[in-house]
């Protein structure tokens, strides 16, 4: 099972995408679509894998390429433990600068771990 | 105070001979396992070192002896053989003794230190010195597999399509962190952007930094399925034979600052105007900030991995040695404690006051409290008293010429100090018994086609606040027969009497019975089982037993998790109190009249269709007055036997603290103790497995 449902920005709620099921490369080319055209409504498109229940190499890879175009995504709120898990393992955290030079918060990833539940970072 | 380290070095000289004992067990069973072999030597090392500190030259020296034995074994020279670790045994053994000797016990047999001695001098090589050396100058020594660390620095690269094979690059890396230590940084400058990007191909490529103790071709292996698809790189970086020989040298800086040409505030000034050299890199887009992250990762991992190493393995958890005395001494103030809070209990709820009355239970509830942790602390596993009997079995077996293997499971389940202390002796004896007459000789077992080898399992588990301990062995089985022959002869039973498995088993717990046909040192004299279940109802436990012809027996020994404190019920007979251990109580029913008069004089009463005897403790204890109308009978269940007993009334659960009676009272019948009610009265505890017995002589002399 995978989903992905993109609820377009309310008011003062920006446009959002909810990831959930197996975010693995079974469903990586589902989940690369809705994203692209998530990020064409909306560059700072809030994403949010919080409902995720299984991640892998292929997943992590996407997010940092959609990062890398663009800066301004946020994963909220606290992705699930099936990505938080994954991201120390496989040497994707960063704790020198992120290679997405454009954008001043670093790596999404260590973002992901350290920053509070649901807080804005 | 002076010989307070000399206590300390006797209780670590009697660890390290337990430690020693298994050791040397472990190692017969797989001779070839050098982690063991270096375990008896270093255990031998600190012995004599200690020893030798605080004077006990004797055994230093004898100790010398085998350490210089166990030194060549552990450097290859010498073999590990039976008869190395038989000697290393009996050697422990008189180490033992020579212990025992100092501290005021038997004193050892000098004569058997010095054959020792010798017989282990006659162990070494003829010319012990040279042996080693010359295998030293032909050969360059193999290389050790524990000793050296090595750091490698992996670039693992995975073709693109490598998840089309089904392959998961992240379980790799997840292998070599199995290895050792291991530090992954992910490259992903390859990555682009989203657009041009296949979501199923991989992009990314890992520089690993492991250090490890296997080698090279170990960490080949892990990547053996891909290797058509993978650029793979692997580098020794560091390596600890290399550390000595580092050719790297001080920082100019430093130099300079040593020699005095330059002040290490002035460098820190000049240094804070450079920016660091990864910084710089990046600005001059010569590296990717990914590959400057892997670098720097790279450097931390072997710092760190460099500082380690002089120290040694991490501490065990933090403990301290308190002498029992003291927590003996704990225990009763505790226990004084749960009766003073019972009284003010009482008290407050008398007054009707209702500030005293919260705060009286809040007293009870910090009481409780402080009552469970300062049990636990006397709380131990029993565990050790398993590795003894290990011991045990092999000798006696190798005595017998018997093959038995003693398994256990259970190890690790906590029991009151005491208790265990006082478990010794009745489970050796049973073990001793399954050894000598349940366990057949290998040849009768071949025939009655079963393994040589008989097993005999010890486990212990919890069940509520008690402890089981099951001996179970495979052997003959009990042979009913022969105990029923033997209960007519010894006039125990009637020819005619038809007896219950159980009860025909429960026989042999009858004092100077054994169906043994001869006598051998080890059992069979018949002052065996009656001693155990004694000592075992002396712990407030029971003992059961259950057999199969052909198959082994299984004796069941149920104990209580502590000695000090009990759960129990309070009954009153007349104006005096008595208490039950609430463990073997099963149920209270009431008794009229009319019920003992329909019984015609026998004390029976129905309880659910069951006719349950029970005894009349107003009448036991020839207390003076009138029952009331209606009577309670306590059912107690002991060993699968019911039995009630008739009180006046029944007034509660009681938390008992049980207070051992005086000198004068050591031989009463039917009484294990005393506790103080909060009242202030005395309760005396009775001693239900004994007034069982008492009642049943009783019925037999009518």
């Amino acid at each position: 099972m995978f989903s992905c449902t993109f609820i377009p920005a309310l008011d003062q709620r920006p446009a959002m995408l909810q990831v959930s099921g197996e975010a693995t490369i079974q469903h990586i080319q589902q989940f690369k679509e809705a994203l692209v055209e998530g990020l064409k409504a909306q560059p700072d498109l809030v994403i949010d894998c919080g409902q995720v229940t299984e991640a892998d190499l292929s997943c992590l890879q996407l997010l940092c390429a959609a990062h890398r175009g663009s800066p301004a995504i946020k994963l909220l709120p606290e992705p699930s433990s099936a990505i938080r898990d994954l991201i120390e393992p496989s040497g994707f955290a960063r704790a020198e600068e992120c290679c997405n030079t454009a954008d001043p918060r670093g790596c999404l990833w260590v973002r992901a771990v350290t920053a509070p539940r649901g807080e804005d970072c | 105070m002076q010989n307070q380290p000399y206590e300390a070095f006797r209780e670590e000289a009697y660890e390290l001979l337990a430690l020693l004992e298994n050791s040397l067990m472990e190692l017969e069973d797989s001779p070839d396992n050098m982690d063991i072999v270096g375990a008896v030597f270093r255990a031998m090392h600190t012995i004599k070192g200690s020893g030798a500190m605080f004077g006990f030259d004797d055994i230093s020296a004898f100790t010398h002896e085998i350490e210089t034995v166990f030194d060549l074994v552990r450097n290859g020279a010498l073999p590990v053989t039976g008869e190395l670790i038989n000697l290393s045994l009996i050697a422990r053994d008189q180490i033992k003794a020579m212990l025992d000797a100092s501290c005021g016990g038997q004193p050892y047999d000098e004569e058997k230190t010095i054959a020792l001695k010798t017989a282990f001098r006659r162990m070494l090589p003829a010319a012990p010195v040279e042996t080693p050396v010359a295998t030293a100058a032909n050969e360059p020594p193999p290389a050790p597999e524990s000793a050296s660390r090595r750091t490698y620095r992996i670039r693992f690269r995975p073709h693109e399509n490598i998840f089309l094979s089904g392959t998961n690059p992240l379980c790799l890396l997840n292998e070599l962190r199995d290895l050792g230590k291991c530090r992954v940084v992910a490259q992903l400058d390859d990555i682009p952007p989203l657009d041009v990007l296949d979501p199923e191909k991989v992009y990314t490529f890992w520089d690993v930094i492991l250090t490890t103790a296997k080698d090279l071709d170990d960490i080949k292996d892990v990547f053996i399925f891909v290797e058509d698809d993978c650029e793979l790189r692997i580098d020794l970086i560091d390596d600890a034979e290399l550390l000595a020989s580092d050719s790297s040298y001080k920082k100019l800086g430093d130099i300079l600052i040593e020699r005095g040409d330059l002040t290490s505030e002035a460098l820190q000034e000049v240094l804070k105007q450079q920016k660091r050299i990864g910084q710089m890199l990046v600005e001059a887009k010569a590296v990717s900030p990914s590959k400057v992250a892997a670098a720097l990762a790279e450097q931390e991992h072997v710092k760190t991995v460099r500082q380690q190493k002089p120290q040694p393995a991490p501490e065990p958890a933090s403990s301290i040695r308190v002498p029992a005395d003291r927590l003996d001494r704990l225990v009763d103030l505790v226990g004084e404690m749960v009766t003073i809070q019972s009284r003010l209990s009482q008290t407050a709820i008398g007054r009707e006051d209702a500030e005293l009355i919260s705060i009286a239970e809040e007293v009870e509830r910090l009481t409780a409290e402080l009552r469970d942790n300062t049990l636990n602390i006397r709380m131990l596993p029993i565990g050790t008293t398993f590795s003894k009997f290990k011991r045990l079995v092999r000798d006696l077996s190798q005595d017998l010429g018997k093959e038995i293997e003693l398994t256990t499971a259970g190890a690790e389940t906590e029991l009151d100090k005491t208790v265990i202390e006082k478990l010794n002796d009745p489970l050796v004896h049973i073990i001793r018994n399954s050894i000598d007459h349940g366990i057949e000789t290998p040849e009768q077992r071949e025939q009655s086609g079963k393994k040589r080898q008989g097993t005999i399992h010890l486990a212990a588990i919890h069940s509520g606040a008690s402890v089981i301990i099951e001996i179970i062995d495979d052997g003959a089985g009990l042979n009913e027969d022969a105990i029923r022959r033997k209960a007519i002869e010894k006039g125990l039973i009637g020819e005619l009497d038809q007896l219950s498995r159980q009860d025909l088993f429960q026989l042999i717990f009858a004092a100077g019975f054994s169906t043994a046909r001869k006598v051998t040192g080890i059992s069979g004299r018949g002052v065996g089982m009656d001693v155990v279940k004694r000592a075992i109802e002396s712990l407030r436990g029971a003992i059961e037993i259950d057999s199969e012809p052909g198959q082994g027996t299984t004796i069941r020994v149920r104990i209580p998790l502590t000695l000090a404190i009990i759960n129990s019920l309070l009954v009153a007979i007349g104006s005096d109190f008595f208490v039950i251990p609430l463990s073997i109580v099963e149920e209270c029913i009431e008794l009229t009249r009319a019920v003992v008069a329909a019984s015609h004089g026998r004390n029976l009463v129905r309880v659910r269709d069951q006719l349950v005897p029970y005894v009349n403790l107003r009448q036991e204890f020839a207390i003076d007055g009138e029952p009331p109308a209606i009577e309670q009978v306590v059912i107690t269940a002991v060993n699968g036997q019911r039995v009630g007993f008739v009180v006046d009334r029944v007034i509660g659960e009681h938390q008992t603290v049980i207070k051992t009676l005086g000198r004068m009272y050591r031989d009463v019948q039917g009484l294990s103790g005393a506790t103080i009610l909060g009242s202030g009265k005395v309760a005396l505890i009775l001693d239900i497995p004994q007034l069982i017995q008492r009642a049943e002589k009783n019925e037999l002399h009518y």
